[in-house]
Formats: structure tokens, C-alpha cells, sequence
């Protein structure tokens, strides 16, 4: 059996079964409803600010996900192409941007990537690490006309 | 000719703004809610029924039941005589604060209540992002889960409040160590407060409970 794509690819009968990766299974039913929250989430919010700005076609939407929330970008890619179908958001594209948790030093200042939540500062050792990226979730800009 | 207009919103600032609200009118009302977060089968319905068994004739209670499916929880805690209300959420893997907005017309006839629990759908990862308008989050883990749970799913040890370790008479069946587990939970947050409790044994409810009742806003 060949699994190995690129990007996601989804098992449709009524309701997402799975998204695979690389041949590697991403997400369950389950998980893949978390992003399907936050994609409606994101279009009621995408609908307001269209109105706010008088955007009439929107051609890209750029958000910003943290690799601390439970959000699977790819995942979450699949979730807006669903959704989108047959909405004002058919043309629209989804442009994503993963960004690293990174913590700042306490004692010494360093700002470093946390592989892990609870690593110490590679300059001083220092435990106490102040996290200052990892967990957005944000929409940062809008392309429309 | 296309425009870009940046903007910076939360995603999730709907749920955000929503529970303000929800959080604005369970105070003005006098009421202290608890958000019980747990994966599935760690205990958080048997801990409620044990608050409940302690608590009824002291305090106004009044418990939101979150599940994907079934009214199985809900009724086991009715009959403990308290309004109960049961949100099955279907598919989805959290409860958020429109669900419990959602609820408060329903609350509000249910007289003077002081004290509301929330008992979220069972899962450790989503229910940690969606504030619900709680004044405090409580995190459930059970003995069998292991005492390393915090390290492998910090962000709702971090986002909690409370700490319950639950089922700890099976502590001499596993190679669980309480000690252990307090450590690692401490380890992602240190303003944690830790709780043991053994629902079958009682054990460890009546500080719990005793907590509780001192964050009733009339009764502080
Ligand atoms: N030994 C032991 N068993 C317990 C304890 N607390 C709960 N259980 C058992 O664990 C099982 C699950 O308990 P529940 O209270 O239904 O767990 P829950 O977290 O509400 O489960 P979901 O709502 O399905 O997520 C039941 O069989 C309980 O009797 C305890 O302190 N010790
Ligand atoms: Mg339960
Ligand atoms: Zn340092």
C-alpha cells in the first residue's frame, strides 16, 4: 500500500477519519475536530473583519501556530479546505507559519529554542526560563481586494 | 490591486471574550466554578459524587457534565438530589464557553446556588485552551496513568490551578510514585496545589472539599 505523500491525505466518509503524513498517521476522528473548532473559529472571525475592512474577495489569510497548542498545522490546512468549500473563502489560500517556543534566561538573558518545556539555558544552565513564544494561535494578516 | 491589512487576533478571542463574560456573570451572582480536567476514566465524576456526598446538606451545588456521548454521568450524579445539566458535545473535544454560556439561563432558575462544577469532556490535550469563565482550573491524574503524566502533557499542568492525584489506594499495585509525581507536576508548575485522594477509600475528599468551601465568595 502506498502511503508516503507529501502532504496530508484524508480517508472522507461523512466525517474525517484520518490524516496521513509521510505514511505516518497525524491524527485520529478526534483530533482532527479540534482544528475543525478552530477553523470555524477563524471563519466567523475572517467574516467580521471582511465586513469591518470592506474586503470583497479574500485572496490569502495569514495565521501564525505556535508548536506549543494542540493545533496541527497540517491538519488544520485540510480542516479550512473542507470548510471553505462552496463559502466566500473558496479562492482564499491559507498561508501558515509554524513558530518555535523559545524562552528567555532569567540569570543570564539568552533567548534559546525549547526542544522540551522544562530545558535549561544552554549559556548559564539556568532553570528558570521564561517562555516567550510557542503558543500563538493568532490571525496576522489579511490579502484582499 | 490587493490590499494587506495586518491584524493580530487571537483565534480563539471569541471563546476568550465569551468566557469574561460568562466568568462576569457566575460572580455577580455569587457563584465559585471549578473546571475538572482529566483524561477519560481518571476519576472526575467519582470525584465529584464524593464532593457531592460531603457537600450537599453545606452548600448550594449546582454540576455542568460535559461528555461526547451519553447522559450515563449526568445521572449518576442527579441522584445526589443537585440540578444537574448535561452538555453532550457530539464530536468535539472540549467544552467551551459559548456551550456554558449556553447554560446559564438554565442555572440561574436553579436558586441560590454557590458553588458550580464543571466536569469537562475527558481528554488532557484540547480542554486546556478553552477558558470556560472559571475561577479555577483542577487538573485529575489516576494512579494507573503513570507519574510521569505531567511531563508528557505539560500544558494542562501548567494551566491548572489544582492538582488531584486520584486512586491512590493502587499505589502498592504499580510502580507509581507519589513523590515522583508531585515533583514532575511542580517541575512545569510550581503554583500548583496538590491534592491526594482515593475515591473508593474516601481518602483525601475532605481537604479537598474544605478548599472548596472556603472559596465561596459569601463564605470568605
Ligand atoms: N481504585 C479506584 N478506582 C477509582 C477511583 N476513582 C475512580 N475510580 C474508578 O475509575 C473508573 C472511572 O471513574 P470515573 O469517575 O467515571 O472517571 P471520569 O474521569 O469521570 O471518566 P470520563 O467521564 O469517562 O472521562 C470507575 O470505574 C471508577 O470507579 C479511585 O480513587 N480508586
Ligand atoms: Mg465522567
Ligand atoms: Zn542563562
Amino acid at each position: 500500500m502506498k502511503l508516503l505523500f507529501s502532504g496530508p491525505m484524508v480517508l472522507l466518509k461523512g466525517l474525517v477519519l484520518e490524516v496521513f503524513s509521510q505514511g505516518r498517521v497525524i491524527s485520529v476522528a478526534h483530533r482532527t475536530m479540534h482544528e475543525m473548532a478552530i477553523t470555524q473559529s477563524m471563519l466567523s472571525i475572517l467574516r467580521e473583519q471582511m465586513k469591518e475592512k470592506g474586503i470583497r474577495r479574500l485572496k490569502k489569510v495569514m495565521v501564525r501556530v505556535g508548536e506549543l497548542t494542540s493545533v496541527e498545522p497540517e491538519v488544520l490546512g485540510f480542516c479550512f479546505d473542507v470548510c471553505k468549500k462552496g463559502t466566500p473563502f473558496e479562492q482564499t489560500v491559507l498561508d501558515i507559519e509554524r513558530v518555535k517556543p523559545v524562552g528567555r534566561c532569567a540569570g543570564c538573558g539568552e533567548e534559546f529554542v525549547l526542544e522540551y518545556i522544562l530545558d535549561v539555558c544552554p549559556v548559564c544552565s539556568g532553570v528558570r526560563v521564561e517562555k516567550i513564544t510557542g503558543d500563538e494561535l493568532e490571525i496576522v494578516a489579511m490579502e484582499g481586494e | 490591486m490587493h490590499d494587506v491589512y495586518t491584524i493580530k487576533e487571537k483565534i480563539l478571542s471569541r471563546n476568550a471574550e465569551l468566557a469574561d463574560e460568562n466568568r462576569r456573570i457566575l460572580k455577580e451572582r455569587g457563584i465559585f466554578t471549578v473546571n475538572i480536567i482529566s483524561s477519560p476514566g481518571a476519576g472526575k465524576t467519582s470525584i465529584i459524587e464524593k464532593t457531592l456526598e460531603s457537600l450537599t446538606d453545606r452548600c448550594r451545588v449546582a454540576v455542568i457534565e460535559g461528555d461526547l456521548q451519553t447522559e450515563i454521568d449526568s445521572t449518576r450524579l442527579k441522584r445526589y438530589g443537585i440540578p444537574v445539566r448535561q452538555i453532550t458535545t457530539g464530536r468535539t473535544c472540549h467544552l467551551d464557553a459559548h456551550m456554558v454560556h449556553h447554560t446559564l439561563p438554565w442555572l440561574m432558575e436553579q436558586g441560590d446556588i454557590e458553588l458550580l462544577i464543571i466536569e469537562n469532556v475527558g481528554n488532557m490535550v484540547c480542554p486546556a485552551e478553552y477558558d470556560l469563565g472559571e475561577d479555577m482550573k483542577v487538573v485529575v491524574m489516576s494512579v494507573p496513568e503513570g507519574d510521569d503524566k505531567p511531563l508528557k502533557y505539560p500544558s494542562i499542568f501548567h494551566a491548572s490551578d489544582i492538582l488531584i492525584i486520584n486512586k491512590i489506594d493502587l499505589v502498592g499495585y504499580t510502580n507509581f510514585n507519589i513523590d515522583r509525581a508531585r515533583e514532575n507536576a511542580l517541575r512545569i508548575n510550581p503554583g500548583l496545589e496538590v491534592f491526594e485522594t482515593s475515591c473508593t477509600q474516601g481518602k483525601g475528599i475532605k481537604r479537598w472539599c474544605e478548599l472548596l468551601l472556603s472559596r465561596i465568595p459569601a463564605r470568605r
